[in-house]
């Protein structure tokens, strides 16, 4: 008794130990049960904002068999959250969780199976077995429709077992359920499990396809968006059915929902092969409306229908050709919203509403924005190329633009000169050479302009006026420029002296060449200068032309397209990630960690098979080889092994037998030129350039040769 | 403000002070059946706790948290998480599992030298004494060692949960130390 006071008075004594985590402790185990409570508050408090409550696990874990809802979702929060840092101490839960999936609260019922399925911990799934089986079987379609979910949720952990307790059985008769978000959530969990396993495991037949669309009319809208998902693969049988659809979901186009709106927007596009093409014309004038009230949204949707409505027009451009208005910028725009509506815009635009759309560009192309000027004036010139009737305007505009000396403008400007020229030859060169000739290269910073700018000099060198002076200035900085201005100055040089050779010329093509090949790093440019070089000096002035003058094709649009693979894949996964990210889900969306190791074992796999076969085929190789090169050792080769699978002794006599062979293949080599010169003069002058040009020592030689025309340069060698 | 003074007082008085009491002892010795044949009076069809069942009762003006813990293997090492606090430890042994007995001797004095549960009255259950070849709890006490145990209080009951024989008597022995001890 003595020791029990003792023992009393120094606890009485003791200095509490001090800290959160401690106060928190003291709280969980509270005798009194209102300052538990009020502990599990304050610890999913400070679990919220990010604090590392995990080391109260099992105090809090003691508290979840209450009779106090509020708090047990509190604590079944926690749960969920730190499950994962102490996956053992989770079985202590499975009793309670057993127990509450019993409970005559419905809402007790569910809260218990859901948070069962979000903890991910193996030794869990065991343990969900029975209150799962016993869940999906509720009277309440609350509880019904929770388990559904916890059955795609226990499948990703333990397939297996799924399957062998008949759960995805149970999931498509619940299809078959008197409540509406019941069936919603059988059809996702069957759609995330045959995405997840890359299996159909829901098969709608036309008596699903009646029950579903029945269903639609009454769904939250998060079922409607499942439902319509799983839709989207549906293959109708015959046109009236198809109709059947399109009255069903019609509706669906006019819900606040946008995920609703561009859900049913997929399924009608998906059906719209099989109808007549009156019916489609008819459907597509009905999505027109629903798409255009995507554009009254705040801005972020607006992004995603944007990115999605650029899929639409590309495969049905017809659709919202009359509702160019609603797509124009909004001074209150973000950046990112304005560039995809100009995007958006140019490609609704037609012969009718051309011209107001190239005013309204016009505007744009004197905002503060840079990025705006830059997608503006890039799209007048795509609408310059697609609409010809219009395109006098387009340039004329450009041409203001130009005389107003927005500097920011210039680099996008000749870009897009370039490709007018291309889609126009002829038409508008005088107001483009104008506008060239009164320009500097200094004038223009970015890469891609230059080049441009390069490039419209050399095809059009007999207009441009000081072409001698503007050449020099260029060549002079040829060394410090990006390889792809280099290799379009290459170019340009090579044709200029070909059209219209002078002097100058030819002592900067000279210079040109010599850098190229011998000071540039960049393999493309040197590869190039070399093959003009060789070209040149073949002597046969109209091959040269023919392949060096070769006109480009006429440039039909600048619009960029998908491919139509890519654009059917999109086209299918409208309003999902894919559709904004423009690539399809199969692509970004990784497989499971299974997957992935497996194949990169197998693939590891594969590579050692290949090896070896390899190595089997050198084996096998040499050694025939060596039966019949080798005619002066007899004895060895009845000694040598039979060609074995993996004989070492084998492979290092292949080794040497390797070399003897390699010394006569490069004995060939030697020789073949030689006898190669005989029969065929071309060969060997070819041979002889590349000889001498890796002898050259480039910038003495080229200052020596100073007024040797092309002829001479190539006399020299 | 009403709310304040009665926790106040109720801190005082030792009002709304829930007593905490563990039921522990190896698996299938009975302990869930206890739980619940005190809390509702009816013998529950029960399955093998994984985790625990907490039930309070209000016994003699006290209101008690029972907390039951399964008593598996592989729970048993988690016993210590739900040790703070405790008021009383009420150990069940099946007393015709002659075989573990040995292994419940063992849980029980280690679960004794716990710091946290020096202070904590002890209760020993031998219970289903209603099967034929049932340890007398006088056996029971030998086998599992109660005599050595110093400075602390404790009591051996027979009991039979199904029967509902002795469970009150122990509780009633338990309800008074710690009312002794707590008052």
């Amino acid at each position: 008794m003595s020791k029990r006071l003792e023992l009393r008075l120094r606890k009485f004594f003791n200095i509490p130990r001090k800290g959160e985590t401690f106060e928190f402790r003291e709280g969980l185990v509270s005798q009194y049960a209102d300052e538990r409570k009020d502990t599990i508050q304050r610890v999913i408090a400070a679990m919220t904002v990010g604090k590392d409550v995990s080391s109260l696990f099992p105090d809090v874990l003691k508290n979840i068999a209450t009779h106090d809802l509020e708090q047990k979702k509190l604590v079944y929060l926690y749960l969920m959250n730190y499950a994962k840092t102490n996956p053992e101490l989770c079985i202590l839960a499975v009793n309670t969780f057993v127990q509450d999936t019993e409970d005559p609260n419905p809402l007790v019922r569910a809260l218990a199976i859901r948070t069962m399925g979000c903890i991910r911990v193996d030794k869990m799934v065991d343990y969900m077995e029975i209150p799962l089986k016993r869940t999906l079987k509720d009277d309440n379609p609350y509880v019904r429709k929770t388990a559904a979910i916890c059955v795609a949720k226990m499948f990703e952990l333990n397939s297996a077992l799924c399957l062998e307790q008949g759960f995805l059985d149970r999931l498509l008769e619940m299809i078959d359920d008197s409540n509406q978000m019941v069936v919603a959530n059988a059809i996702s969990a069957l759609t995330e499990i045959s995405k997840s396993t890359r299996t159909q495991m829901l098969n709608i037949d036309s008596k699903i396809l009646k029950k579903l669309l029945m269903t639609l009319n009454e769904c939250t809208e998060w079922g409607r968006i499942s439902i319509l998902t799983a839709l989207v693969d549906y293959d109708a049988d015959d046109v009236n059915e198809v109709q059947h659809m399109i009255d069903r979901i019609s509706p669906q186009l006019q819900h606040e929902n946008p995920a609703v709106v561009l859900s049913s927007i997929k399924v009608l596009i998906n059906q719209m092969d099989k109808i007549s093409e009156e019916q489609r014309e008819a459907l597509l004038k009905r999505l027109s409306s629903p798409l255009v009230s995507l554009m009254s949204t705040p801005p972020e949707i607006q992004y995603v229908a944007l990115k999605n409505i650029r899929i639409i027009l590309e495969k049905y451009p017809q659709v919202l050709s009359r509702e160019l208005r609603v797509f124009f910028i909004k001074y209150s725009d973000p950046l990112y919203l304005k560039l995809e509506k100009i995007d958006i815009m140019v490609r609704i635009a037609n012969e009718s509403n051309g011209l107001l759309l190239l005013a309204e560009l016009r505007e744009y192309s004197m905002e503060i924005d840079l990025e705006v000027v830059r997608r503006s004036v890039n799209a007048i010139g795509q609408l310059a190329i697609k609409l010809s009737k219009i395109s006098k305007k387009a340039i004329d505009v450009l041409y203001e633009l130009f005389i107003n000396r927005a500097e920011y403008v210039l680099d996008q400007l000749v870009i897009v000169l370039q490709n007018v020229l291309r889609k126009y030859p002829k038409e508008y060169l005088t107001t483009v050479i104008t506008i060239i000739s009164d320009l500097n290269f200094e004038d223009i910073n970015d890469a891609e302009s230059i080049s441009s700018y390069v490039w419209i000099i050399g095809e059009y060198s007999r207009e441009i006026p000081h072409l001698e002076t503007k050449l020099t200035n260029l060549v002079k900085q040829f060394q410090e420029m990006d390889p792809l201005v280099q290799s379009t100055l290459l170019t340009t040089i090579v044709k200029i002296n070909l059209t219209k050779p002078t002097p100058v010329t030819q002592k900067l093509l000279q210079q040109v060449l010599n850098e190229a090949t011998t000071e540039v790093e960049n393999a493309d440019v040197r590869d190039k200068a070399y093959i003009y070089w060789r070209i040149l000096s073949t002597d046969n002035e109209s091959l040269q032309k023919k392949v060096i003058l070769n006109k480009l094709p006429i440039l039909e649009s600048t619009i960029d397209k998908f491919p139509p693979l890519l654009l059917n894949e999109l086209i299918h996964e409208l309003s999902n990630l894919g559709s904004i990210y423009y690539k399809p889900a199969s692509s970004f969306i990784g497989t499971g960690d299974h997957d992935l190791i497996n194949s990169s074992s197998l693939q590891t796999k594969r590579l050692e098979e290949l090896q070896q076969m390899a190595k089997n085929e050198i084996v096998n190789k040499t050694v025939k080889a060596e039966n019949l090169l080798d005619f002066d050792d007899d004895e060895d080769v009845g000694q040598s092994p039979p060609p074995t699978d993996n004989g070492t002794s084998s492979v290092s006599g292949g080794a040497n037998i390797l070399d003897e062979l390699n010394d006569l293949f490069s004995g060939l080599s030697y020789t073949q030129p030689a006898a190669g010169s005989n029969g065929d003069t071309k060969n060997s002058a070819l041979f002889d350039l590349m000889n001498d040009t890796n002898t050259l020592s480039g910038p003495s030689t080229s200052t020596d040769k100073k007024d040797s025309n092309s002829n001479d340069l190539l006399n020299l060698f | 403000m009403g709310n304040i003074f009665s926790s106040i007082f109720g801190k005082l008085w030792g009002i709304n002070k829930d007593i905490r009491i563990l039921i522990l002892g190896l698996d299938g010795a009975g302990k869930t059946t206890i739980l619940y044949k005190l809390q509702m009076g009816e013998v529950v069809k029960t399955k093998p706790t994984i985790g625990f069942n907490v039930e309070t009762l209000t016994y003699k003006n006290i209101s008690i948290n029972m907390w039951d813990l399964g008593g598996q293997t592989s729970i048993r090492p988690y016993w210590r998480c739900y040790y703070a606090n405790t008021a009383a430890v009420i150990f069940v042994v099946d007393s015709t599992d002659k075989e573990r007995i040995d292994v419940a001797k063992k849980e029980l004095h280690m679960m004794l030298k716990e710091e946290e549960l020096t202070e904590s009255a002890l209760l020993v259950f031998a219970n289903k004494q209603d099967q034929p070849g049932a340890l007398t709890a006088a056996e029971v006490s030998k086998a599992l060692g109660l005599v050595d145990l110093k400075d602390r209080s404790w009591s051996i009951v027979a009991s039979s949960a199904i029967k509902g024989e002795g469970l009150t008597e122990g509780l009633d022995w338990l309800i008074d130390v710690i009312k002794e001890e707590q008052m």
